[in-house]
């Protein structure tokens, strides 16, 4: 008896202990060798990316994307929340190098650029994916990669250019010049430009394409103003039927938008559109964010998108609030109706008619700009000064583009009138408020983001 | 290369030293027999074991109280037990009749030879080389609290206890020595710091690796305690395991300490029915007196004046003359000075005979909270446990099994952080109709929000099943197998309740989140133990295998759009049904482990323990780690040179050195891997990477030396202890800090980094009077820890560098220093320490340690006849966050305690707080905010607590009367004294609700 229980104790312990820690894999991850064996998988990580980048960071139309910050931060928006709300501290300009908000911005697009380089990575040493999937990944790597990171320059100045997911490089990147920034965003671009596909239908603009990666092509140029290459690329696709400007502006941001040229998709097929979710107002007074007398003010008679992009709710003692109602669907509906844009064609219309103008051709100017004015029922202008000309231009951007990814904030800026406008406005603003601080924790851990940007 | 965990040389010692140690012969025999009685009524007492110490043979006395027992050996000693009476030892000497009279009644007269709790095994306290420390059923019993934790703060020295808050089912800060690990719910999303808890052998799952998130405003960090499922009266010993020696044996889960309890077991005789039932009332105390809505707007129309703005902007309802400017609602009496009410009812039954004993004992404990609504707390437990031994005794098995259903529902967020949001002349928050009043969307009403009501349900079973059988020779086995399984879902609902009804929103926007968390784990411990004392050698040893596997699975549904709020708790009635997360974990983990214990004429003793552990959370090059330690002890008092000191009656020198370690930072690390990130787009689920890859990361370990002496004067009258410990802790398994622009904040690794903690514990028991009609007995305990972070490479350039600090404690925080108010601008100053013109990171150069400089606890338990007091005071000197840290800006919307009228103005130019501002004025909400991180919003202070009183009376037994009847008062955090700033510095994550102050009564029937 006794020797048999010693014989059974030491072979219970003898057994299996080699491999008993071994522990397979949960149900719920698969390692980085099978995402790359497999067309699906590889599709699975490119959705990650867009389910990312549609719900943080700047592209994100909810309450924590450059829509909503920089609409509050310029004079669009102006937030009804406590002033220690994340939209307050950008309307009353109380933001600082600590701030969550701003850190936000900066680590989620730099997690979406760590998810498009894993991918650029994983593709380029798979040859589990097929060819055609590969090319259309990557250049939809590379579009995503340009654009994060022309949107981390324009708002913090000089940032790292991010190409590899390799922490011992990333950890201590230094930041690069503007210039070399749009240098690197243009040449990803034109990678892209060679391996997206070259459109989509209606309804199915959720991933990049030729036509996206143009459009954003022009806009560098127009921000560089390299003029030639602004009328070049705007001008391809403006030529393109499939690419028409709504005449009914309210069908502009509906999925099956003519004038879309990148949509996002929500989460689930019954949702709409974030933007939609938080801009629209169904009590008075507001406690989130309302769109500011000042943008209200400035309106002119008979603009259609006066009547078409904006809501109205009254409080109880009947004083009005306005919205931007450009998306209209706040919550559900059997299916969705309404994607986010994050591009559009009219923007183009816009780049080329200031590139006209900047090369003295004042009449291809106002050709483009008045198109863009009769569909929303305005008068054409018949200037003919060229500063008038890009008054007017700043101002049809600023009612074309109102609440939408902080396009008012960066025109603002590439027309250098931050200043005159918000400083006006708002007591708080100083000069070096056209750029956002680098992130206190970022350059605690990395001094080579030194030095803090102007005023922080 | 894969280490073979098989092939290890310390097992084969193990077996041959136990083999060597059974050849020893074996001496002379005689047969010893006697009488054993009960010297209150000199009944003779069946059931009682008798063996020769060091011997394995056993003998029980008859219905006559008679025994016959066979004994060998040079003065053989006589160990006499049973489980309702003290261990009795009777040294022989030639003698061949031993009668022995054991007492049950006043158990504080005996010498009582305490048996410690080790584990994987028992040892006597007196020759213990380890720190182990006892908390007994007795002081635990009746206090009215639902988690074991909350009564055993400030009764063990070392040991520092912190209830996160006064809301049921919440956590609990639990430090055995300090915090070794670097890993906290700041720097990690989790504490690397919580102890191993093992209830009846069956080690709790120690790491929840998914939070549903849905409770985490109403409980700090989302937290909840393990033991929170078990009823504190079922609790027979609580014991703590401290330093190297008693810890090693555990390996990879001893660095934190280990928590050992033991449930109550049945008792043989004739059967017993036990009925306990208490009611009693808590309340949050010492809370401020708030500002009065003159006041209150007076300071509100000073801010405005202060930010230049003389219109009171449309939104600003409480000054700009929208809502009534005479009203007052003392919003923090509405929120949180309700009456809590608990009550607790418990029913056991026991008995059984000789060779089997059950246990049968079913619980019931409610309790409400503070806030306004029904919101509780409900708690069954259920327990079963039957022993059964052979009748030679050698063969002995244990069933225990404890099932636990917990029920709760809470607000969703703890309503301590609404008073601060909500004006004192905001309007009424019912309309006279009953519905909610949003006063014309002007309100945004708090009750609204407190719709999402959150519920969580628990179902926790924990099933241990223990065999041995006594080989001979000094040999025995015994199996321990365990089952848990650890079912929680939580549930949240948002309602339309919680929009204004004017909004014209429906059911199409309400939704319904469900998490389910379940648990499940086994494990069997095979060990083969060898027990022998021969003359003056005394060996133990024991060598046994551990086998744990653990599956958790989690998941979080999310549904939308329901046709009406009557089915929200459905979520079949969903339109949209998402997966918002799921998560598998699989955690195994095997060791062997062994104990060589040594004893040298019960003086010296040498106790050697080693454990080698594998765990799945590391790559195959770091699987498997090793750990031991030893430790010594000298009796000294048994010395010849000090055996004629009459007034010592025992002292001990000892001492212990040894390594543990800690597998705390969640399964799969090391795998490059891919995980769903919920939702998809364009028809394909969305994937994510995980983590920053890196397999090479190993185990963390902690080198514990401890020195300490023990003493006992005047037959036992005074005893102390006084002990000094070191604890190094190094290989941080913290993630390494990266920027943002690596994609991920961190990676794991081993940081090289360590964590110093070492301190003095010293603890004094007197016995004042010792009358048999009145006894009178005092504790004292005393720490003094220090912890210290020693190394930590490049910490100034990490994301650390603002929360330690080389040479400081590891709860530091970098603050400003504070300058007062500037005298000019009314706004609080900061020292621009570099003088560079701007207040930054760079300027928060002071530096200070959120820590306990010494605490301890300072007991009294006074017996006088059939009277009973005990009466707890709980000490601390530390240094806390103080109100300052936590309330918003002066002048902001918000109740706020009335401290704050002193702000400054013109005309008080020496005022505590800057001048007020409604938020417009950046310089003076920036201001705010430097002050907030300055370092006047750390107190250094000292509070004394009267922690627990509890008096208690026995009813005297009449005659002919089978019932014997206990009635008892206790009280829970009674008073407090303090110099703190703020209401209660017990708390961890401040803005939470602290633990309430309860008083309740009671009585205990025994049929």
């Amino acid at each position: 008896m006794k020797n048999n229980i010693v014989k059974i104790l030491v072979l219970m312990m003898a057994v299996s202990c080699a491999d008993f820690t071994e522990v397979g894999l949960p149900q719920d991850q698969v390692t980085r060798d099978m995402v790359f064996k497999d067309d699906a998988l590889a599709n699975s990580v490119m959705a990650g990316v867009y389910r990312s980048i549609e719900s943080s960071g700047f592209l994100s139309g909810g309450s924590s994307g450059a829509s909503v910050y920089m609409g509050c931060y310029t004079d669009e928006l102006m937030s009804h929340s406590a002033a220690t709300a994340d939209t307050s501290a950008f309307y009353l300009l109380t933001h600082n190098a600590s701030s969550t908000r701003v850190y936000n911005l900066w680590s989620a697009s730099y997690k979406q650029i760590y998810y498009v380089n894993s991918l650029i990575e994983g593709l380029e040493n798979s040859s589990g994916v097929s060819a055609a999937l590969k090319e259309k990944l990557l250049g939809e790597s590379y579009f995503i990669r340009a654009i994060l990171h022309l949107y981390l320059t324009k708002s913090f100045g000089p940032v790292p250019y991010v190409t590899t997911t390799d922490y011992e490089i990333n950890q201590d990147v230094p930041r690069n010049t503007k210039e070399e920034v749009y240098q690197l965003a243009k040449a990803d671009l034109l990678k892209a430009l060679e391996k997206l596909p070259a459109g989509y239908a209606k309804g199915a603009r959720v991933r990049p394409s030729k036509v996206t990666a143009k459009a954003l092509l022009a806009r560098v140029a127009y921000e560089r103003k390299s003029w030639d290459d602004a009328i070049l690329y705007a001008s391809q696709i403006i030529s393109d039927p499939q690419y028409a400007m709504e005449t009914a502006i309210e069908k502009t941001f509906l999925k099956d938008s003519s004038s879309a040229l990148w949509q996002l998709m929500p989460y689930d097929p019954t949702y709409n559109s974030l933007e939609g979710n938080y801009y629209i107002l169904r009590t008075a007074p507001p406690t989130s964010i309302s769109l500011s007398a000042d943008f209200m003010s400035g309106f002119e008679a008979n603009d259609a998108r006066r009547s078409k992009w904006v809501g109205e709710i009254k409080d109880s003692s009947q004083r009005s609030y306005f919205y931007p109602f450009k998306y209209k669907q706040q919550t559900n509906t059997a299916s969705t109706l309404e994607y986010s844009i994050v591009m559009r064609v009219e923007e183009l219309y816009l780049i080329r008619s200031e590139a006209f103008i900047e090369k003295g051709q004042m009449a291809l100017g106002l050709s483009d700009l008045n198109k863009l004015r009769a569909r929303v029922s305005l008068t054409a202008l018949t200037l003919n000064d060229k500063n008038l000309l890009l008054e007017a231009l700043l101002k049809e951007r600023r009612y074309e583009f109102f609440a939408e990814m902080g396009h008012r904030f960066y025109d603002l800026k590439h027309f250098g009138k931050l200043d005159q406008k918000i400083g006006a406005l708002k007591p708080a603003w100083k000069s070096t408020y056209a750029l956002l601080p680098v992130p206190e924790k970022e350059l605690l851990i990395n001094p080579n983001l030194n030095p803090q940007n102007n005023g922080y | 290369m894969k280490k073979n965990f098989c092939s290890l040389s310390h097992i084969q010692l193990a077996f041959g030293f136990t083999l060597l140690a059974s050849g020893v012969a074996i001496g002379q025999m005689r047969v010893i027999t006697g009488t054993v009685t009960d010297n209150n009524n000199n009944k003779p007492i069946s059931g009682i074991s008798i063996f020769q110490e060091g011997s394995d043979t056993v003998a029980t006395t008859n219905n006559s109280g008679i025994y016959r027992v066979q004994v060998s050996g040079e003065n053989p000693v006589l160990v006499f037990k049973h489980p309702d009476y003290p261990e009795r030892r009777v040294t022989l000497g030639s003698r061949m009749v031993v009668n022995v009279s054991m007492s049950s009644g006043a158990r504080e007269n005996e010498i009582e030879e305490v048996v410690l709790n080790a584990g994987y095994y028992k040892v006597k306290e007196k020759e213990s080389t380890g720190s182990i420390a006892r908390v007994t059923a007795k002081e635990i019993e009746n206090q009215p609290v639902s988690n074991v934790l909350s009564a055993v703060q400030g009764r063990v020295p070392g040991v520092s206890i912190t209830q996160n808050s006064g809301t049921p089912g919440g956590g609990f800060d639990i430090q055995i020595r300090g915090r070794s690990s670097l890993r906290t719910y700041l720097t990690a999303g989790y504490d690397g710091n919580v102890p191993l808890y093992v209830v009846d052998g069956v080690p709790l799952p120690s790491l929840s690796e998914y939070k549903s998130g849905l409770s985490a405003a109403v409980l700090p960090y989302n937290n909840s305690n393990p033991l929170n499922g078990i009823n504190p009266d079922d609790i027979a010993s609580f014991e703590i395991l401290k330093d190297a020696d008693a810890t090693a044996i555990y390996g990879s889960r001893g660095a934190n300490g280990v928590v050992l309890i033991t449930t109550k077991k049945g008792s043989s005789g004739k059967t017993q029915v036990k009925l306990n039932t208490s009611y009693g009332m808590a309340s949050y105390a010492n809370l401020p007196k708030m500002l009065s809505t003159q006041d209150y707007l007076k300071m509100r129309q000073v801010a405005f004046a202060n930010d230049g703005i003389t219109a009171y902007p449309a939104n600003q309802y409480d000054v700009n003359g929208t809502w009534d400017a005479g009203k007052f609602t003392d919003w923090q009496k509405y929120f949180v000075g309700n009456r809590a009410e608990q009550s607790d009812t418990q029913l056991s039954v026991s008995g059984g005979n000789n060779n089997t004993r059950y246990l049968l004992s079913g619980s019931h404990w409610e309790e409400t909270t503070v806030f306004p609504g029904t919101y509780r707390y409900k708690r069954n437990t259920f327990t079963a446990n039957t022993e059964h031994q052979s009748s030679d005794r050698r063969f002995k098995v244990s069933f225990t099994g404890y099932y636990t259903l917990e029920d709760n529902m809470l607000p969703p967020a703890d309503f301590k952080s609404v008073v601060g949001t909500i004006a004192p002349n905001a309007p009424d928050l019912y309309l006279p109709s009953g519905g909610l009043n949003w006063q014309n969307g002007t309100f945004i009403n708090p009750l609204a929000a407190a719709s999402q009501i959150f519920t969580t349900q628990g179902k926790n079973l924990n099933a241990n099943l223990n065999a041995s059988y006594l080989l001979g020779g000094g040999f025995s086995v015994n199996v321990s197998g365990g089952y848990g399984h650890f079912d929680r879902q939580e549930q949240r609902i948002y309602p339309k309740t919680f929009y204004n009804p004017s909004a014209n929103i429906g059911s199409e926007r309400s939704s319904l989140r469900k998490a389910s968390m379940v648990n499940k784990n086994w494990i069997i411990e095979p060990q083969l133990n060898y027990d022998r004392k021969w003359g003056v050698h005394q060996v133990q040893a024991l060598v046994g295998g551990s086998f744990q596997d653990q599956v958790s699975e989690n998941i979080t549904l999310l549904g939308t759009k329901f046709p009406s709020d009557e089915l929200i708790y459905n979520m079949a009635s969903a339109a949209t049904v998402t997966v918002a997360g799921s998560y598998q974990f699989h955690y195994r983990y095997q060791a062997l482990y062994g104990r060589l214990h040594y004893g040298y004429q019960d003086r010296y003793f040498i106790n050697l323990t080693a454990r080698r552990d594998g765990s799945s959370r590391f790559g195959d090059a770091n699987r498997f780690g090793n750990f031991g330690a030893a430790g010594v002890a000298w009796v000294f008092s048994k010395e010849s040179f000090l055996k004629d000191l009459k007034w010592l009656s025992h002292g001990k020198l000892r001492g212990s050195y040894g390594v543990t370690g800690s597998d705390q930072i969640g399964d799969y690390q090391f795998y490059d891997t891919f995980i769903a990130s919920g939702g998809a787009y364009d028809n394909y689920t969305g994937m994510v990477p995980s983590r920053l890859y890196n397999k090479n990361f190993g185990w963390e370990t902690t080198r514990k030396l401890e020195a300490a002496m023990e003493w006992s004067m005047f037959g036992d009258r005074l005893s102390m202890t006084a002990a000094w410990y070191r604890n190094v802790s190094s290989n941080q398994l913290v993630g390494v800090p990266l920027p943002a622009t690596s994609g991920f904040p961190s990676y794991q690794a081993n940081l090289d980094a360590t964590v110093l903690n070492k301190g003095f514990e010293l603890s004094a028991q007197v016995g004042i009077i010792r009358h048999k009609e009145f006894q009178w007995n005092a504790s004292v305990n005393v720490t003094l820890p220090q912890n210290r972070l020693v190394e930590f490479p490049d910490l100034e350039t990490s994301t650390y560098a603002n929360s330690f600090m080389v040479g400081k404690s590891t709860t530091l925080v970098k603050l400003y220093h504070y300058t007062g108010i500037d005298p000019v601008s009314g706004l609080y100053t900061v020292e621009d320490v570099n003088k560079d013109g701007i207040i930054n990171t760079l300027d928060r150069t002071v530096v200070r340690e959120l820590k306990q400089h010494w605490f301890g606890g300072f007991q009294q338990n006074l017996r006088y006849k059939n009277w009973g007091i005990d009466i707890l005071f709980q000490f601390v000197k530390q240094d806390q966050t103080n109100i300052y840290a936590a309330d918003n800006y002066v002048g902001s919307v918000g109740s706020r305690s009335d401290v704050y009228l002193d702000y400054w103005t013109p005309e008080n130019l020496n005022a505590q707080f800057q001048k007020p501002t409604a938020g417009f004025n950046a310089k003076a909400v920036t201001a705010s905010n430097l002050f907030k991180q300055s370092d006047a919003t750390v107190s250094d202070i000292f509070t004394v607590r009267l922690k627990n009183v509890s008096v208690n009376y026995k009813i005297p037994d009449l005659p002919g009367m089978k019932v014997s009847a206990r009635v008892f008062l206790q009280g829970q955090n009674l008073l407090m004294f303090s110099n703190y700033k703020g209401i209660d510095p017990e708390f961890n994550l401040q803005g939470y609700t602290t633990p309430l102050r309860v008083v309740s009564a009671g009585i205990n029937l025994t049929f």
